[in-house]
């Protein structure tokens, strides 16, 4: 029984910490400019969320090794070392966005100039950093997170057409802008795919310590979990599609996308929006910084664990509490957060490959996985989305160009 | 430099400079029109939403000054050469462009001392 409330849990959090910066103004964009057209690209990158995720906890949980441990094991420091730079670069673009996202929650609000709530943002992210465990950060946030089913009820109430919401699951190519198209509909599988869900998943079946008993509820948590996540996401992209794109207003901003829900919510659609901006993009920001502290931890061989003392595990405090300090800064000069997360979004969709090759070969590894190494149809849909990682990091630079 | 490398050199000149020239006029014209077009949207449903108290006085200036900012970044960007300005079209649009950053300063200006009948005069020039 306590097994089956910790599943439910696990997906009930899944759906919560689903929503972030990235996936929230992709799907906005996305919906604006192309009405339902791009909800295939949010069903396929959630898929490949899904089935990354649940070969990382399946790692985790019978070899007790998160993705950055076994790699450093088997295949060398020297290409952990070049999976390592490529990861932490993303949180620090993906982190610094993050953080934006939380500011210019606080600004719709408040009216305060955005920049202002930056340092109070980070301070909040360092203290649950400092003194929470990984359960509080896990459940708690994630739990909050539910308030981005808001989007689920928008788009609900917006009632969008039977026909066309099924049809736009096959993919088809726009009449117009078929730059743009394809640019976000890689920018979504780079918003959704992020790096850092993959080892924060997999070092949470660690903190959690799972074993070869819990892997049904990994499955379950990955598939279930994480496609309900994507539900909110598709929300998003149909109250854009429904609200925005009939009046030509497209996302250049969040200040844009908050008119979204305003047919649905009236007076309290603004606020609503920001709560739902503001607690996705500071559990994904706790939890990318902690990533931070999971893969140079894990990297290097340091002692680490969100439910030990920080100071006995001073080198992971210190990794969390640096790129949380430097991703600050970063933000600090005064970016764009906008910007910023397509830029992290692109550079993802480059970096794709080199994050899901060592997958492929892990997942084959006997004597990591033992008799639970991937069958024939996951080594193939692996194999698939290489390619189409690489094909698409190939593309992603002209797309960027013409499409951004 | 070999033969062949020279051909390999010039082909992506080449398509650089295919790329490079359909996105010139055409591509900034079809651009600058679908973000005007948004600026001019976005206006008018913010604006209507603060005469309509469905958005709160700091939510509508906030959003007054970010479209603000977006019209000029759009304008900035149409004359950021004097080859692109001398399309009529695009020279057009950049004059939208100052027009709607205009506008949303007028339309702040008035959100800001709480005047709805200057709010409703500037909206309707939207």
């Amino acid at each position: 029984m306590r097994k089956i409330g910790n599943v439910a849990l696990g997906v009930i959090t899944s759906i919560g910490g689903f929503v972030e910066v990235g996936s929230l103004s992709t799907s906005a964009q996305a919906g604006a400019q192309f009405g339902l057209r791009l909800l295939w690209a949010v069903a396929v990158a959630a898929f490949i969320l899904a089935m990354l995720a649940e070969m990382c906890g399946r790692l985790a949980a019978v070899s007790g090794r998160s993705l950055a441990a076994a790699v450093r094991e088997r295949l060398g420091f020297h290409f952990q070392l070049l999976l390592l730079g490529a990861e932490l670069l993303l949180d620090f673009l993906l982190l610094s966005a993050e953080l934006g996202g939380v500011a210019i929650a606080l600004q719709l609000v408040t009216g305060v100039d955005f920049r202002w709530w930056m340092v109070p943002a980070a301070i909040v992210a360092g203290m649950i950093l400092w003194f929470a465990s990984f359960a509080v950060i896990e459940d708690g946030l994630g739990i909050l997170g539910l308030i981005t089913l808001a989007f689920v009820v928008a788009a609900w109430k917006l009632r969008p057409e039977a026909g066309p919401a099924a049809h736009a699951f096959i993919p088809s190519l726009p009449e117009h802008d078929l730059a743009r198209y394809g640019f976000f509909a890689i920018s979504i599988v780079g918003a959704t795919v992020s790096p850092y869900l993959l080892n924060f998943y997999a070092s949470g079946a660690i903190e959690e310590e799972w074993s070869e008993d819990d892997l049904w509820s990994n499955r379950i948590t990955a598939y279930v979990g994480m496609g309900f996540g994507a539900v909110v996401s598709m929300a998003a992209l149909v109250a854009a599609a429904q609200v925005l794109a009939p009046q030509h207003i497209r996302v250049d901003s969040y200040e844009q996308a908050a008119l979204m829900f305003l047919p649905v919510f009236g007076a309290r659609a603004v606020p609503l929006f920001a709560a739902g901006l503001l607690v996705g993009c500071l559990g994904a920001a706790v939890e990318i910084a902690l990533n931070a502290g999971y893969v140079f931890s894990q990297g290097f061989g340091w002692r680490w664990g969100a439910n030990k003392k920080r100071l006995e595990t001073a080198r992971f405090s210190a990794a969390m509490m640096l790129m949380l300090a430097g991703s600050l800064a970063f933000a600090l000069i005064g970016f764009d957060p906008l910007r910023v997360t397509m830029i992290s979004v692109a550079l993802t969709v480059i970096v794709l490959p080199v994050l899901v090759l060592p997958i492929l070969v892990l997942m084959n590894d006997r004597q990591l996985l033992k008799s639970y190494t991937s069958g024939r149809v996951g080594n193939v849909l692996l194999a698939v989305l290489c390619v189409l990682a690489a094909v698409l990091a190939l593309i992603v630079v002209p797309f960027e160009i013409l499409g951004a | 430099m070999s033969n062949r490398n020279r051909s390999v050199l010039l082909a992506g000149i080449a398509l650089a400079a295919i790329v490079s020239g359909c996105a010139r006029p055409s591509a900034l014209v079809e651009e600058g029109t679908q973000a005007t077009d948004s600026l001019r949207a976005t206006l008018r449903e913010v604006g209507h939403a603060w005469l309509d108290g469905r958005v709160s006085d700091r939510f509508a200036l906030v959003a007054l000054r970010r479209g603000e900012r977006l019209a000029e970044d759009q304008r900035s960007s149409l004359a950021a050469s004097p080859e692109t300005l001398a399309d009529a079209a695009v020279a057009a649009l950049a004059d939208d462009c100052a027009r709607l950053s205009r506008i949303a300063a007028e339309l702040y200006d008035a959100v800001s001392r709480g005047d709805r009948t200057e709010a409703r005069t500037v909206l309707q020039r939207v």
